[in-house]
């Protein structure tokens, strides 16, 4: 797992690679969490570049869901495609989040 | 008509964009949803459709839908015209032939359409004429004339309808990529065929600008009307480029004023006569035609297997026992065919298109369509012009329609996963078949027995992949294991491995075989989590085409599959609902799913249709 951040205006952009599952998920909600905690008010995850999320990826990504919606700062998932995509499906999650086609979609709804 | 259509479509949008891409590969514009009718008040309907398998639509709505689909199965009329022009028939028997071709279309479109018995898909599946039986027809014209063709298509007709009730068992010896490699070989006889004639080598008559310039607006036409054009023109590409091929060929003279006078000389109404030449039949030509049979069989498969998704919203597999009935009419077809004295039939796949993009499935229109084309059968005036097509029209037209059996033939071979066997099966086979058509007396020391073989790049090539394909599977084993220590931090790399390794060799779908690999990693995570696993977990999995089916064996806690998902504040804050949550995904993931425990180990069974 490798998570590679970056800004665009007052928006924070985290691009994951590689797998989201129990021996990975912990990493990536730490991070996500220490970065609302740390007062980024909006934040754009960009799951493009992950090829395997399991029910451990989905958990990480509700609890930075709720610690967002807890510090007042907003959310969005961007490049939820392909085999992804159809594990937001099956899995139910894709009215839980905030979804967007490209990361420029993502800043330009969290912006609003 | 069209608003209420269009108001239909908007109640319908969610199950209408799969029959939508569905008309799209088809190669059928959408735009034919204009023609739909308003939906009757009480019938049994699928999905989105206007007039569903069993509906009998108003009398004009059938008459009309009949119509649209004769003219797509007319233009395949070009197979038959091109053995009758070479085997150089007075004009009035040649009008006769067609005549002929017609009844034979009418007898498989009603076959198709039997609604119970032994015989027939059961489904609206129009026939037309096809580019398989092409080149072994012209092959047992040189060898024997006309009699030949009949003779040996009726022995076609009769080796698919033999083949009919064991498809379920011989399917693992025609795989997805040989029926995708013997559609490909067909492209290329045709392209092969189509450039000859639209080059002019052979042609009997002066070749030079005219007869280039004929051929090259013939294809111009056809081929911008195709990328280009909007509804019934793109749809009627095919025959509006033929219509203006032979409008150049009369103005430049490729095609001489005094063969139209023949045309005019044609009654508007003659009875068809049965007496050609009688049958004959060769052994050499027997294993040509063979492939042929199987070649449509192969196809047939496909085509049936496409019109029973556009008629059933939930389909999920393919119904044997209608593709079985299906590939027996089209044998019965095909030796009506022969008797009566025309090429060898298959099901239209442009009017499988119609279907899918007018929402208009009904069987009553299948009956239509026979009666139709039995009654054209009476009038030579209407099919007479196809007799006089000039070879340029000819060639563009046949090279029109190999450009898509060509992909069609290419897509097949790679939607399967493909380990270093089937490559070798695929690549040796295509290699034998370009040597046939490009080397000249290639095979000069071959015996003269096995010429026809070897001569032919659709029968060396087939021929080739199905032998090839049966030496291979000799050793590939269809039930595969794998023993994963759970503590091992490499277990989902392992596990991809093991199914990218297997659906390789099994020639699986690489869609299905993505979902095995979420489904065995989520499953393999969440033991190693949750249910304390004791040894090692054992995963096996069996294919065999229709059905993989996948059991983990491990001695710990059973996994629990809930229906329903747990809450979001089960799955953050417990260990239950993050452990359900698993659960659920493994369920929704897999076609079934089944946990036991058998001698103190637990049992996790899925199974994924295929």
């Amino acid at each position: 797992m490798k998570l590679v951040e970056g800004m665009s205006e007052d928006v924070t952009i985290v691009e994951a690679y590689g797998r989201l599952d129990s021996t990975t998920a912990k990493e990536f909600g730490d991070r996500l969490i220490s970065l609302v905690q740390s007062g980024r008010g909006a934040i754009v995850v960009d799951l493009k570049n992950i090829d395997y999320i399991s029910s451990a990826g989905f958990r990480a990504l509700l609890i930075t869901k709720r610690a967002t919606t807890e510090k007042q700062a907003k959310l969005a998932l961007c490049g939820v495609t392909g085999e992804v995509k159809r594990l937001f499906e099956i899995g139910a999650f894709t009215d839980e989040f905030l979804i967007c086609p490209t990361q420029a979609d993502g800043v330009g709804k969290l912006r609003q | 008509m069209g608003s209420a259509s269009f108001g239909s479509d908007r109640m319908n949008e969610p199950r209408a964009r799969p029959l939508r891409r569905l008309a799209n590969v088809l190669g059928v514009d959408p735009w034919l949803q204009l023609m739909r009718s308003p939906p009757p008040a009480s019938s049994r309907k699928c999905g989105e459709l206007i007039h569903g398998l069993e509906d009998v639509p108003p009398p004009l709505v059938v008459l009309f839908q009949g119509f649209q689909h004769v003219s797509l199965v007319r233009i395949q009329l070009i197979y038959p015209a091109l053995v009758i022009q070479l085997a150089d028939l007075p004009t009035a028997a040649s009008v006769n032939m067609l005549s002929l071709a017609l009844i034979a279309l009418g007898i498989a479109s009603i076959l198709q359409s039997l609604p119970r018995g032994p015989v027939g898909s059961r489904f609206l599946c129009p026939s037309c004429h096809t580019g398989i039986f092409l080149e072994p027809s012209i092959a047992a014209l040189k060898l024997g004339g006309l009699p030949l063709v009949f003779g040996m298509t009726i022995v076609a007709g009769i080796i698919q309808a033999a083949l009919a009730p064991v498809l379920r068992r011989i399917r693992p010896l025609l795989p997805p990529e040989i029926g995708g490699l013997v559609v490909f070989f067909v492209g290329t006889s045709i392209a092969a065929i189509g450039c000859r004639y639209l080059m002019g080598v052979g042609a009997e008559g002066p070749v030079g600008r005219d007869y280039w310039l004929v051929g090259a607006l013939t294809l111009a036409t056809t081929v911008a009307l195709n990328v280009w054009g909007k509804g019934q023109a793109r749809l009627l590409c095919a025959a509006i480029g033929m219509g203006v091929g032979y409008v150049v060929a009369m103005l430049t003279g490729v095609l001489p004023g005094d063969a139209l006078h023949v045309l005019s000389d044609l009654p508007f109404f003659a009875l068809p006569h049965f007496a050609h030449g009688g049958w004959s039949f060769a052994p050499s030509m027997l294993v040509p035609f063979a492939v042929a049979a199987v070649a449509i069989t192969l196809k047939g498969i496909g085509d049936v297997t496409a019109i029973q998704r556009i008629n059933d919203p939930e389909w999920v597999r393919t119904d044997m026992g209608s593709i079985s009935r299906g590939a027996l009419a089209n044998g019965l077809a095909n030796m009506s065919a022969g008797i009566v004295g025309t090429l060898g039939l298959t099901p239209s796949t442009a009017s499988i298109g119609l279907q899918a993009a007018t929402g208009v499935s009904s069987r009553v229109i299948g009956f239509a369509v026979g009666a139709i084309l039995m009654v054209l059968a009476f009038l030579p005036s209407v099919t007479g012009s196809l007799i006089l097509m000039p070879r340029p029209v000819m060639g563009a037209s046949l090279l029109f329609s190999a450009c898509f059996v060509l992909i069609s033939g290419l897509q097949t071979i790679t939607s399967r996963m493909l380990d270093a066997r089937r490559t070798i099966v695929v690549g040796l086979a295509i290699a034998s078949s370009i040597a046939a058509e490009i080397i000249p007396n290639w095979a000069s020391h071959i015996p003269s027995a096995l010429e026809p073989i070897v001569s032919s790049s659709i029968v060396l090539g087939t021929i080739a992949a199905l032998l090839l394909n049966g030496l291979f599977r000799l050793g590939q084993r269809q039930r595969v294991t794998l023993a994963l220590d759970p503590a091992a931090p490499d277990a989902p790399a392992q596990v991809d491995q093991f199914f990218d390794a297997a659906g390789r060799g099994w020639g699986a779908r690489p869609d299905v075989m993505v979902r095995v690999a979420f489904g065995i990693k989520q499953a393999i995570e969440t033991i190693r989590e949750h249910c304390e696993p004791q040894g090692p977990i054992v995963v096996e999995a069996h294919f065999d085409e229709f059905n993989l089916d996948v059991k983990i064996t491990y001695h710990g806690e059973p996994l629990e599959l809930p229906e329903q998902r747990p809450s979001e504040r089960a799955i953050m804050e417990t260990d239950a609902g993050y452990r359900q949550l698993a659960g659920f995904l493994l369920r929704r993931n897999a076609d079934r799913v089944r946990t036991s425990t058998k001698d103190g180990a637990s049992v996790l069974e899925f199974h994924f249709e295929h």
